[in-house]
């Protein structure tokens, strides 16, 4: 018979030797913690779109690249017509206050309805919200254009994924 | 006096199993006063060695929970899920732990809470579904030295205020 037991106490068990001596028993305090840290959140820039500009296809096509900070160039036969805004998309980041995050970006494609055109994405694999809890971040692509696409506006989206480290 | 105390070990596993008010127990508590009386044990028998740590998480949207296991894993449910692997305090996630000294005594009964309330100093969370264990360490026969373990599953709140979180609890050796 040494033998112990853990008892979880409801309020009707509790009173096992109520009246007795110092010594008798023994307690100790713990203690239990947590912490919460402010959820990430990801806004889009209002207005930003990874923007492929305007151009010709050719027969052949090609692709259009869009950096991160929105200049376009164009590969193969496909041309950018002169007056053509190539733009990077843009994100912004909120959070618990110096800490580190992921930043994860799918492709997609964009459709007139007819036709349609893949595209990949680039941006930072990692991001840093600053003393406020804040950050940003761009978004360039790679467009690729098969060739003799029919002529419109074409437009998709794409996923954008944070999470904290 | 060895058979009362062996009596009362009787009274209290009744208790627990059948869940009986103490005021039907009339006898539990009489008889424990007496072994007190009798036999007086060093008064520093529990300590406490660590914290109960369910680490760091980000605020869900919907209400969650993390559950720290006995043996230090845990398992989370609802959108903490994905935060669980954030970058943890020094300490870690793990579950409590205290030291029981025996001391002589033939035998007792640990108590444990049923609900630990954590707070921010303005937010709470309550951690329940508690459960302990003793596991020996050394000595032998009525001079062992257990370590207590506890564990408990944390209520997330949706939208928990962020913070950091703390509470304190009891725990007690009754012994025999």
């Amino acid at each position: 018979m040494t033998k112990f037991f853990v008892l979880a106490a409801s309020a009707a068990l509790i009173g096992i030797p109520a009246a007795a001596a110092p010594g008798d028993t023994s307690s100790a305090q713990g203690a239990a913690t947590a912490e919460v840290v402010a959820p990430i959140t990801l806004e889009h820039v209002n207005g930003a779109a990874l923007n492929f500009g305007t151009f010709t296809t050719g027969d052949a096509g090609g692709t259009i690249v869009v950096d991160q900070t929105g200049v376009g160039t164009s590969t193969g036969e496909v041309t950018l017509m002169g007056g053509s805004v190539e733009a990077a998309d843009a994100f912004t980041v909120a959070g618990d206050p110096n800490r580190a995050f992921t930043i994860a970006t799918a492709g997609g494609s964009v459709t007139n309805g007819t036709d349609t055109m893949n595209f990949t994405t680039s941006a930072a694999t990692s991001g840093a919200l600053d003393a406020a809890g804040e950050s940003e971040f761009s978004v360039g692509g790679t467009l690729s254009v098969a060739g003799g696409e029919s002529a419109g506006n074409y437009a998709g989206s794409y996923n954008v994924t944070v999470a904290y480290n | 006096m060895r058979s009362s105390r062996y009596s009362f070990w009787a009274t209290a596993l009744t208790a627990l199993m059948m869940a009986a008010p103490v005021s039907a127990e009339p006898g539990a508590s009489a008889e424990g006063s007496g072994v007190a009386a009798a036999e007086v044990v060093d008064a520093v028998t529990i300590r406490r060695v660590s914290d109960l740590r369910f680490g760091r998480f980000a605020s869900p949207g919907n209400a969650s929970t993390i559950r720290i296991n006995l043996d230090g894993t845990f398992n989370a449910t609802g959108e903490v899920v994905s935060s669980t692997a954030l970058s943890q305090p020094g300490s870690g996630r793990g579950p409590a732990q205290f030291t029981v000294d025996q001391a002589g005594n033939f035998g007792g009964t640990v108590r444990i809470p049923n609900t630990i309330i954590i707070t921010n100093g303005s937010a709470n969370m309550t951690a329940n579904a508690i459960t302990g264990r003793l596991v020996v360490v050394s000595g032998i026969g009525r001079n062992r030295v257990y370590r207590l373990d506890l564990g408990a599953t944390l209520r997330i709140n949706a939208n928990q205020a962020p913070g950091t979180y703390r509470g304190e609890f009891d725990v007690t050796v009754i012994y025999n």
